[in-house]
């Protein structure tokens, strides 16, 4: 019988890991909340980027995510067909979500369209029932 | 080494079967993510459409008790994580006391997410057709079109990921039931890692989750 040796990750990794993780949480919560910065001593708007925190947040968040993965989740250390599956996983969830976005900033160059109120009973069930979408307008 | 007694006929060896079975815990957790990724869908639709709504209807929520919730669920990942290492150097106690403090940790999420949706149905702040909004002192009151959406899709998108935390809760307790039982050691510790592969699963959608939802604006 074949004995073999997982890696096993050194105590030290994991809270570099661990600590690395939290540092982020922070960064994240200053890029929304402003009136913390004062805090750490910089400017109030170091941390404010107008429209681009959403970009920030999900970059942090695509950080902490991948130092799960590597290490929490052994990917680094890993048969590497897993890496294949999970970043296989994330180019669809981008496809998905990105291609919906174009469609959903881009629709209206072609003819006016925009975001509708929706009914608060509105369910899938009357727009089948009726023949029309649930919306109001 | 004596043969792992948990080696199945149609293995080789109990590295393959390990390998397979990790192999296959991915194939799940991939189909985890596309599920999570249509409710991200939506959520990005939404926000496109309402976004003054978003931001307004971000302030009901609690972002104190959301960085609580994303730091516990953190060291949670970490103490399964370490509960893994334990198991892989043979330490039976440090893997039992590792796998109880997720459970404790586990247990803490739920609690203060408890706490969280009391809040909600308090201000009347509901999915659909259940939102009435109640005009109090300690409620936020929403503008913009469409709030009944947004809190559709907070009470989806936290819901699911809480029925994952209270499955991960139960995997972890048969875990701890069959770690002091002596089950698991070196050779052989599949069930430890894929129940750990799971609960990380729970701590990356949270940390995409904790973001878009609580820190928006």
């Amino acid at each position: 019988m074949s004995e073999h040796k997982h890696h096993i990750i050194s105590l030290k990794t994991y809270m570099a890991v661990f600590a690395a993780l939290l540092v982020c949480t922070f960064l994240t919560i200053l890029t929304a909340r402003p009136d913390l910065v004062p805090l750490l001593g910089l400017e109030r708007t170091f941390f404010d980027l107008g429209s681009f925190n959403i970009v920030l947040a999900l970059l942090i968040a695509s950080f902490k995510s991948s130092l799960v993965l590597l290490f929490f989740m052994h990917l680094y250390y890993d048969n590497k067909i897993n890496l294949a599956f999970i970043l296989g996983s994330a180019l669809f969830l981008a496809l998905f979500i990105g291609l919906t976005m174009i469609d959903v900033n881009n629709r209206q160059d072609l003819y006016e369209i925009k975001g509708k109120l929706v009914h608060p009973s509105a369910s899938i069930y009357d727009s089948m029932m009726d023949g029309h979408s649930g919306s109001d307008h | 080494m004596s043969n792992n007694p948990y080696l199945q006929h149609h293995f080789v060896d109990s590295e393959q079967q390990y390998e397979a079975s990790k192999m296959g815990m991915w194939a799940f957790l991939v189909t985890e993510v596309l599920t999570f990724a249509g409710l991200f869908c939506a959520y990005a639709i939404f926000r496109a459409w309402n976004p003054g709504m978003f931001i307004s209807a971000n302030e009901a929520l609690d972002v104190t008790m959301g960085a609580t919730n994303t730091v516990v669920l953190i060291t949670s990942s970490l103490t399964m994580a370490l509960a893994i290492r334990n198991v892989q150097l043979n330490n039976n106690r440090g893997a039992i006391i590792n796998l109880v403090l997720t459970l404790i940790f586990a247990g803490m999420f739920l609690v203060i997410k408890y706490f969280e949706y009391s809040h909600k149905f308090h201000c009347g702040h509901l999915p659909g057709m259940y939102y009435h909004p109640h005009i109090a002192p300690d409620c936020v009151s929403i503008g913009g079109e469409n709030p009944h959406v947004f809190f559709s899709i907070y009470f989806m998108m936290t819901g699911l990921h809480g029925i994952h935390v209270v499955a991960g809760m139960v995997l972890i307790t048969w875990l701890i039931i069959r770690t002091s039982k002596g089950h698991f050691n070196s050779a052989y510790y599949t069930p430890v890692e894929i129940v750990g592969l799971f609960w990380h699963l729970v701590d990356l959608v949270w940390i995409f989750l904790f973001p878009l939802l609580y820190l928006i604006g």
